[in-house]
């Protein structure tokens, strides 16, 4: 995204806001329709039926504008938000197989090392030609994890306000102040 | 300045306050500390503090953190007091690490937000901000609209609306800061309220907002930790509010020309050049108790009325003369990072154990860290600090005793 800034006439600088002042509220301006966006999403329930886990309204809270001169960085410090816009393949870390992906609440946000550091509570169950596999809790038979070896995270550009959306939000908060 | 910057920053105090009372030392001074509720020891801090970084840089998600800080407390040999196994006391539970990480990032996150809503372009912009929830939570508090009310709050069209520097923002937080988080765990926030509104709502006028906004340009938001050093007005030793500070804290706290300052960040002040030295404390019964038996009275004695002097230009000295002559000895030490030279105090008051150096009035005192490192303060008991470093081995395994030179201002 580029804003493009005009400077005024070296005499107009007393009066009207410098270049700098200008991206600082471009830049707040961005960055709030992004924050206010995320908040609205966060309202909504999950599609897979767990627990809502405040997610969208955390990456909310890591909403920061960073100032390198006349330029504005909006960054979103939350892990996963770039993979949900971008979509990807996400595939186990080095010596893992599977990713687990929880199918319970009580194991929501949680790997199977955290809640089964000692390997006694879940039997894995992976059928010969199966591509996934599942952790059932040894106890009950419950389905508490499922096993894939890969998962594609489809693109999802509506979890950001659409680019014109940003670009007049900048534009606004920079005619607010002129 | 990053979060995880912000964050690091942040001295290691350890004490056993519990929640309340920490809530009690002012804001300026806590925010500058990171400590976490009845935690005394500061190894375990410094390793809170790196899983605390490890999460505000977005590499790992909470639940490898929680397993990794736990295997960091075996380490530590850390076990809860019988009885609170399980409880929000325990440092093992998933609720006290979620809590202790999620807190500090959002207070870091929290303050980067107001500070960039505090320069005088988003200011002018959006000079006000609407209290209301930014993040679900299962069980959410019901009583926001009470306290907002009771923190001198107004509300328009029913939306809890004030401007950025209003004081309510202070009265609402049970952490006296201006920005989020305002409780433990809440989900609320803040969003920016525009310049129109909040002209069209009668927060503040055009010609107000152009005044507001010329100060902000003449004189900025004060550095954070600045601000936090300097917020403690005409604090004398003596003083009440000092004798507290005294009493809670020891020698963590030093008061000088009316300010107070957390010893860790006087040891960094001293690292980076900002100031030429800083003491580390007077010696503790604990540390007395460790000097090994084999130790002449008059070196006790001595020890007893140390408070050594950590002068960087010495250590430099030191570093340079002796880590030449010792390669086996420089191939066993580890870098200190940051949080190693901040145990240093930590080290002085309480180490694992004392050993003896080879030559007169010379000892060793070694504390273990989470890391699997071992911090060694050499002190001469009579003429004070001499050396300080981290090794991979524990003492009488190392031969030697040459420090890595820390890294430049």
């Amino acid at each position: 995204m580029h804003l493009t800034i005009t400077i005024p006439p070296a005499q107009l600088r007393d009066v009207l806001p410098s270049e700098r002042e200008l991206a600082q509220a471009a830049g707040r301006g961005v960055s709030n329709i992004v924050k206010r966006h995320l908040v609205e999403r966060d309202q909504r329930g999950r599609s897979d039926g767990l627990p809502r886990t405040g997610y969208y309204g955390d990456a909310a809270s890591g909403v920061t504008t960073e100032m390198s001169g006349a330029t504005a960085v909006i960054t979103i410090h939350k892990e996963g938000v770039a993979l949900h816009y971008y979509g990807g393949v996400v595939y186990p870390t080095e010596g893992h197989k599977a990713l687990a992906i929880p199918k319970v609440a009580a194991v929501a946000g949680k790997r199977p090392a955290e809640v089964d550091p000692d390997r006694t509570k879940f039997a894995l169950v992976w059928p010969k030609g199966k591509t996934a596999g599942t952790l059932r809790d040894k106890e009950t038979g419950e389905v508490v994890y499922l096993l894939v070896p890969k998962a594609k995270i489809p693109e999802d550009k509506s979890i950001l306000p659409t680019e014109d959306e940003m670009v007049e939000a900048g534009m606004s908060a920079m005619e607010a102040i002129l | 300045m990053t979060e995880s910057e912000l964050i690091l920053k942040k001295a290691l105090v350890g004490s056993n306050l519990d929640s309340s009372q920490w809530n009690q030392i002012q804001a300026g001074f806590r925010n500058r500390a990171f400590f976490s509720s009845r935690v005394a020891e500061v190894n375990i801090l410094a390793a809170m503090r790196d899983k605390v970084r490890e999460y505000s840089e977005g590499g790992k998600d909470l639940s490898k953190i929680r397993m990794e800080f736990r295997e960091e407390l075996r380490k530590l040999k850390y076990s809860p007091k019988p009885g609170e196994e399980g409880t929000i006391h325990d440092l093992f539970s998933q609720a006290r690490i979620d809590v202790i990480i999620k807190t500090n990032v959002a207070q870091a996150r929290g303050y980067m937000q107001y500070a960039e809503g505090m320069s005088p372009g988003a200011f002018a912009a959006f000079p006000a901000q609407e209290f209301t929830r930014i993040a679900h939570r299962r069980n959410q508090r019901e009583d926001w609209p009470q306290r907002w009310a009771k923190a001198g709050g107004k509300t328009y069209g029913g939306k809890m609306i004030a401007l950025k520097d209003d004081p309510v923002w202070e009265r609402l937080s049970v952490f006296g800061n201006p920005f989020p988080p305002f409780d433990w765990g809440s989900g609320m926030g803040v969003l920016d309220v525009d310049r129109k509104t909040a002209i069209r709502l009668g927060l503040i006028s055009d010609e107000e907002l152009r005044g507001k906004t010329a100060a902000l340009r003449e004189k900025p938001l004060p550095d954070f930790n600045r601000d936090m050093q300097a917020s403690v007005p005409n604090l004398r030793h003596d003083s009440l509010c000092g004798q507290v500070l005294r009493k809670n804290f020891g020698d963590q706290v030093v008061i000088e020309k009316n300010t107070v300052h957390w010893q860790g960040n006087l040891i960094q002040d001293v690292l980076q050049g900002k100031r030429s030295k800083a003491k580390l404390g007077e010696a503790t019964l604990a540390m007395i108790s460790k000097m090994p038996e084999s130790a002449p009275q008059e070196d006790i004695n001595a020890m007893r009325r140390m408070n050594p002097s950590f002068n960087r230009d010495t250590f430099i000295n030191h570093a340079v003369k002796h880590s030449g002559g010792n390669e086996e000895r420089v191939k066993d030490n580890i870098p200190c990072e940051q949080a190693d030279y901040e145990l240093m105090p930590a080290v002085w008051y309480n180490p694992d154990r004392i050993i003896k150096g080879t030559k007169p009035h010379h000892y060793v005192l070694e504390l273990e860290t989470f890391d699997g490192g071992f911090l060694q303060l050499a002190i001469n008991a009579m003429r004070g600090f001499s050396s300080y470093y981290k090794t991979k081995r524990p003492l009488g395994a190392a031969p030697g005793n040459a420090p890595i030179i820390p890294r430049g201002p």
